[in-house]
């Protein structure tokens, strides 16, 4: 084992070097003060490849930093925080053995150094750090291996193709395994339920009572089903009475309690049914008017009170609308200030990028929830699942508008304005701002076109403008009754004459949209379509 | 229309008075600007109050330094706003054009 001599003194350094060496330890590093001995650990440069050290022998009284400062800043470190330190002191000195015990020295040695008394010392605080190597090894094969069965066996997959809900999750534990759980079941094709949940505690306990809520929420579900006969799902709420039923003494034994959220989407009657039990509060976001709704139910959670009465809550939901569910590790993350990461941080990221797919949210609000907090070790365990109500199909327009102008050139003031506004509704992952100004300038020189040759140039003629938004692109269908042109119609650009400058506008028009077509209906109205693909992460 | 026209040293500086140059006004642009046009002129274009230009627009801009150029003089441009400065360079308008922040260094340029 690799023992680190940090002494000020050629002579204590070799003598101490000659008596361990004797006695067989042959890994030994020497340093003459205290910031050597941080360089030897790597602590002065952060790249620095840490060297490996089982124990510290710490000379007291040294020039800068002393023994103490230094043991302090030793155990401080957090990669050596487990490393023994002996102090090693003269007789005159000992009023510095409290304050080195309080820096976290384990032991002393006095000077002048008698051989006998270091290789007894030595050894004893060796084969302390050996066992709690050994003992740390084991706890952390343990938590590997409970963390990989959580998270392989017991924490549900969100169901990746679940025609017209748009799911996904994810988890954070503190200590690699813990008591944030959720879950799917899928009864139909209608209807889909999700559970989250939080376990009181932390760690393995808190894994294993909820592996076994779980498991209650199966067999209640199943035997409701059985009893009921074929044709009838029961009811969340039917299934979290008779949960309570089956384990809320159980839990009040343990002294033990677990807030969780049961919640069913039903796309048949477009509404979600939930029982909210103590949970963090669920937010609805509402695709019509792009604000939230907090979804607020009114039980206990299981395990507090066996005469609970637990009742469901029922809410209508639209295509687009999104429900988001998450443990209060969520909002109760801290960041170095002391301030919570709250409901307000939540809601105000989820509603700047609600247009986003599933997967991109969860995986933002982990961001927003890391970066807030600063550190990826938490203190307590973070879930947090959304779901997406897409219908039938994935792209479906999330927004329609509409403008009617005349064929004159003032009026461009006004399509601008109408595009900008359709533009703003578009997250700036999605689409740039500089790629929201191009695009404004593209419209601008599709109508110019249309005013210059649909109409050649005559005014209060009638110009249709629709645009759709959806997931992936931007359509704008620009339509006239003058007309047909096609691109190849208009000459190349002859910058001496500016009244003939729509070359250029198709250049601009080419270079932003991702498609453009020109359409003729049988009513002899033009079409003018205008795509642009939006940078949209497919949800995983 | 109104171009606000000053001078640096011997350079000429020309404030374009308009949010939009777009189709609806480069015509009257170019009739308001084409007196300053003259030979070997020393012109400066502030766009700093321009928010917005299309094809018309920088056409006409094109024509101006074309004519300016041919007659032996020059044409810088400055205070472009970020959302003009877009459009200049999906045209790559911006290779054509010498642009600068202020009049003052536009107008320093020609020294």
């Amino acid at each position: 084992m690799s023992i680190l001599i940090v002494d000020d003194s050629l002579d204590d350094r070799l003598l101490l070097e000659t008596f361990l060496k004797k006695a067989g330890f042959s890994e030994l590093t020497l340093a003459d003060s205290a910031r050597d001995s941080f360089r030897q650990l790597g602590l002065e440069e952060p790249t620095r490849e840490v060297n490996h050290v089982d124990l510290v022998l710490m000379d007291v009284l040294m020039p800068e930093i002393d023994g103490i400062e230094a043991c302090r800043r030793i155990k401080a470190s957090g990669q050596f925080s487990d490393v023994p330190i002996i102090m090693i002191t003269a007789q005159t000195e000992t009023e510095y053995l409290q304050s080195a015990f309080d820096a976290g020295a384990i032991d002393y040695i006095t000077k002048p150094v008698n051989k006998v008394e270091l290789l007894a010392r030595v050894s004893s605080a060796l084969t302390l750090k050996r066992e709690m190597d050994q003992r740390k090894a084991r706890e952390k094969e343990i938590i590997d291996i409970g963390s990989e069965i959580q998270q392989t066996l017991l924490q549900g997959q969100p169901p990746q193709d679940f025609p017209g809900i748009g799911v996904a999750a994810f988890t954070m534990q503190s200590l690699r395994i813990g008591g944030d759980f959720y879950d799917f079941f899928k009864h139909n094709d209608q209807c889909l339920d999700i559970i989250i949940g939080d376990v009181m505690g932390k760690g393995i306990p808190a894994a294993l009572m909820g592996a076994a809520i779980k498991n209650q929420f199966v067999r209640a579900i199943n035997h409701l089903i059985a009893k009921e006969g074929i044709g009838r799902i029961p009811e969340p709420e039917e299934i979290v009475r008779l949960v309570h039923s089956e384990l809320s003494a159980e839990l009040i034994k343990l002294d033990s309690f677990v807030t969780l959220c049961y919640a069913r989407v039903d796309l048949n009657g477009s509404r979600l049914s939930f029982v909210d039990c103590g949970h963090a509060k669920s937010l609805h976001f509402r695709q019509a008017t792009g604000k939230h709704v907090v979804l607020e139910g009114e039980n206990v959670p299981l395990g507090v009170s066996e005469s609970e009465y637990y009742r469901q809550v029922s809410v209508p939901f639209e295509l687009g609308d999104l429900f988001v569910f998450y443990s209060d590790g969520v909002t109760e993350m801290r960041n170095e200030a002391g301030e919570f990461f709250g409901l307000e941080r939540l809601g105000k990221f989820m509603e700047e990028n609600r247009r986003l797919p599933p997967g991109e949210l969860v995986r933002g609000i982990r961001r927003a929830v890391v970066s807030f907090s600063g550190t990826e070790v938490f203190s307590d365990d973070v879930a947090c699942v959304i779901m997406r109500i897409e219908g039938a199909k994935t792209d479906f327009p999330l927004a329609r508008d509409y403008l009617e102008m005349s064929s004159d050139l003032s009026e461009l003031v006004r399509v601008r304005a109408f595009v900008k506004e359709v533009c703003g509704n578009i997250p700036p992952s999605a689409l740039s701002e500089q790629g929201k100004s191009q695009l404004e300038l593209a419209v601008h020189e599709v109508i110019t076109n249309i005013i210059r040759h649909a109409y050649h140039g005559r005014p209060n003629k009638l110009i249709q403008m629709e645009v759709e938004l959806s997931y992936e692109k931007i359509t704008f269908r620009l339509c006239h009754w003058g007309e047909g042109y096609e691109p190849g119609d208009i000459e190349p650009p002859d910058f001496d004459d500016d009244t003939r400058q729509v070359g250029f506008g198709l250049y601009i028009i080419d270079q932003v949209a991702d498609e453009v077509r020109y359409v003729q209906d049988e009513d002899g109205k033009n079409c003018v379509y205008l795509v642009k693909n939006l940078e949209v992460l497919r949800g995983e | 229309m109104e171009l606000t026209v000053d001078s640096i040293g011997n350079v000429t500086v020309i404030q374009l008075p308009v949010e939009n140059l777009d189709a609806g006004n480069t015509k009257e642009f170019k009739r308001q600007v084409s007196p300053l046009l003259e030979a070997k002129a020393k012109l400066v274009f502030d766009m700093a109050k321009v928010k917005f230009v299309d094809s018309s627009g920088l056409g006409a801009l094109l024509s101006c330094l074309r004519q300016v150029n041919a007659e032996g003089g020059d044409l810088k441009i400055c205070g472009l706003t970020k959302q003009v400065r877009v459009i200049f360079e999906l045209v790559r308008m911006h290779r054509i054009f010498e642009m600068f922040n202020t009049r003052e260094e536009a107008a320093k340029a020609y020294d």
